[in-house]
């Protein structure tokens, strides 16, 4: 018998077709999602194709708060209780799970290994003193077309070195293939610094994001990044972000191998040869900029004259095994996280990176590094595709060429014909309509940061907004509780006060 | 250049190409007829539904064209609807079903997007006799079939 409810009007639910429906729970967790499927026969006719074909650790822990229930705790699900759950839902084809702790986490284990279907694989294992093995898992990962093992697990090399799980424990689950059969077929990987030699299992790999070892992961040798330089298929490359200087000076040696990266996210500038061999290739090395370091060299104090030393030697070292003109030469995404270069070598390194890299789409530099303005208005940018861009700039010092030299910047950046996203750091710029009139024709602009020393004035903000009629978020400089309430007023006048993203 | 576009109650709205063209179907309407002024009917939309679809698509004009890696995503989630858009979205349940339907018809898939994940937010943290209240839906489904959905999901309801 039907459970009619009370209903006043059922043309609402009439008209929404079953390609709506299944689209109103794309955006739906578990929870939700089973709850709208007991709806009647036509909202679970169209959601059930929603429904098992992701899981993941947010939804599990979603399980606790499940409607018209108050959760009396925040404990997790058991891991039996998980096994059970993937057991029963074989057409799940991304699987995103965290767990704490070893207990019975074999059966999960033996769970995933049976889900067919799965095609992204994420495992979060981030607490536990004990290092869970991953060979039994391989066969799994074969078929994978993405996967993401954030914490401490022991991978390749699991014989050595680590705290291992009992010897039974292991037993029972090293039944499957050591890396399955054939070759991998995963796309997109994040692994921990120490196991990035699954790569070599992966012939089609695109992406990989590499994170840092665990403290306490006891490991002599970490392996190069040969296998990475290795993988011709790789076009994304990201590290959340390199910090150890051993590491960075191993990439180095390997950075004119990466011929198909695109991407390159989470990288520090440590060394000045990492810069050059960015920005300026062998044949490319001026010898004049080289003589000049060997010069400032000897110009330098002793204490600074060993560091210009090892600088200049590194220089000199990689860049003699270099053939190709640039490393890296197909970059479009550039995101460096910080830089220990001398204001030099950033000057150099960046204004270069305008000049000299046609297909960079995307480049964001740290917030520490400010490049002179004045180098930024060398030469002609080439880098006419950027849609993002960060960067931090130092005003020009002659007070003559201020406003002329802000109004070119501007304009540079209106021949950016993508700009969507633009963010600024400098100590002082300036705001008059004229100088900010190119942005005008950065039609794009969506986004814009502004961050100066200097408060706006009423008429420059309205000149600003003029500038930019498609701006749906602006930032500007950190304002006191009073001057957001003021800008606020000003930019309700015009009509815009809904895209300032300030604070009060 | 301008189109003119006709509602199901026979009220004319003339507005821009770019505008009327972030709907794909009046986009290939106007590609198959070529250079013409004449009136595009829509019988399926009621001019005050037509109205906030344009206010919609006036705001949106500018937008990049959504790429279909971007609109299939799986992953998509429920608040990250722009603040524009949610204000915009703030009207009377039949209008905003209203909007979805014309958006459908229309094919404007940001606008679809959202009306859904406007429908997601609502339907969130609600049981199912709590969304067919919200929503007028009847409960078609006999006792035996509740009890075999429950079956299939037990796990779900397991604390």
């Amino acid at each position: 018998m039907a459970n009619p409810a009370s209903s006043t009007n059922p043309l609402q639910d009439v008209h929404l077709p079953a390609e709506v429906i299944h689209q109103i729970g794309q955006s739906l967790d578990g929870p939700s999602l089973y709850s709208a499927l007991r709806v009647s026969q036509r909202w679970k006719a169209a959601l059930s194709l929603n429904l098992w074909t992701r899981i993941s650790a947010l939804q599990v822990q979603h399980k606790e708060l499940y409607p018209n229930q108050v959760p009396s705790s925040n404990r997790d699900l058991s891991m039996s209780c998980l096994g059970n759950i993937l057991r029963m839902t074989k057409r799940v084809k991304e699987l995103v799970i965290q767990t704490r702790g070893t207990e019975s986490f074999i059966e999960v284990l033996q769970a995933i290994r049976a889900m067919e279907r799965l095609q992204v694989l994420e495992l979060q294992f981030p607490h536990s003193q004990t290092l869970l093995p991953l060979s039994p898992l391989f066969e799994c990962f074969s078929k994978l077309r993405e996967l993401h093992l954030r914490g401490k697990w022991y991978g390749l090399q699991w014989q050595t070195g680590y705290t291992e799980l009992g010897v039974d424990q292991r037993t029972e689950v090293a039944d499957g293939g050591e890396k399955g059969e054939g070759s991998w077929q995963v796309r997109t990987l994040t692994v921990c610094r120490a196991d990035i030699g699954i790569a070599e299992l992966c012939p089609n790999l695109e992406s990989i994001l590499i994170e840092h070892v665990p403290q306490d992961y006891v490991q002599d040798e970490l392996p190069t990044f040969q296998v990475l330089a290795d993988c011709i298929t790789l076009k994304a490359l990201e590290f959340c972000p390199l910090v150890d200087e051993a590491d960075m000076a191993n990439l180095e040696t390997f950075m004119g191998s990466f011929a198909a990266v695109e991407t390159l996210i989470g990288f520090p500038l440590w060394w000045s040869t990492q810069a050059e061999m960015l920005t300026t290739g062998q044949e490319q090395i001026p010898e004049a900029e080289l003589e000049e370091e060997d010069e400032e060299d000897e110009e330098d104090g002793d204490a600074d004259a060993d560091a210009e030393d090892n600088e200049t030697e590194g220089i000199a070292g990689p860049f003699i095994v270099l053939s190709n003109s640039f490393a890296m030469p197909k970059l479009k995404e550039l995101e460096v996280t910080a830089s220990a270069l001398t204001l030099d070598q950033e000057e150099r390194f960046a204004s270069r990176l305008f000049f000299q890299r046609p297909m960079l789409e995307r480049l964001l530099l740290p917030n520490g590094m400010h490049i002179p303005l004045e180098s930024l208005l060398q030469a002609d940018w080439v880098c006419t595709n950027l849609t993002e861009l960060q960067l931090g700039i130092f005003p020009p010092e002659e007070e003559d060429d201020f406003d002329n030299m802000w109004r070119s910047f501007f304009l540079r950046i209106g021949r950016l014909a993508h700009i969507t996203i633009l963010h600024i750091t400098t100590t002082d710029m300036a705001k008059e309509q004229d100088c900010l009139a190119g942005l005008r024709h950065a039609r794009n602009l969506r986004e814009l940061t502004l961050l100066d020393e200097g408060l706006w004035a009423r008429a420059e903000l309205r000149s600003l907004l003029t500038a930019t009629p498609a701006l749906q978020k602006l930032m500007l400089s950190s304002l006191s509780a009073s001057e957001h309430s003021e800008v606020l007023e000003w930019m309700h006048e015009i009509g815009k006060a809904h895209i300032l993203a300030n604070q009060p | 250049m301008t189109v003119i576009l006709v509602s199901s109650d026979n009220q004319d709205f003339k507005v821009d190409k770019e505008v009327a063209e972030r709907s794909i179907l009046i986009k290939n309407m106007l590609e198959d007829v070529g250079e013409s002024d004449s009136p595009i009917p829509l019988p399926n939309v009621t001019s005050a539904v037509l109205t906030k679809v344009i206010e919609y698509c006036e705001h949106h004009r500018n937008d990049p064209v959504q790429v279909p890696e971007e609109t299939d995503d799986p992953r998509k989630r429920s608040n990250d609807i722009e603040e524009w858009d949610m204000k915009f979205m703030q009207v009377d349940q039949e209008m905003l079903f209203e909007i979805i339907l014309a958006a459908n018809y229309l094919d404007i898939k940001p606008l679809l997007d959202v009306g859904c994940k406007t429908v997601a937010n609502i339907i969130k943290g609600k049981t199912p006799e709590e969304i067919r209240k919200a929503f007028n839906i009847v409960n078609d489904f006999t006792p035996e079939e509740e009890a075999q959905i429950k079956k299939e999901n037990e796990w779900a309801e397991d604390r």
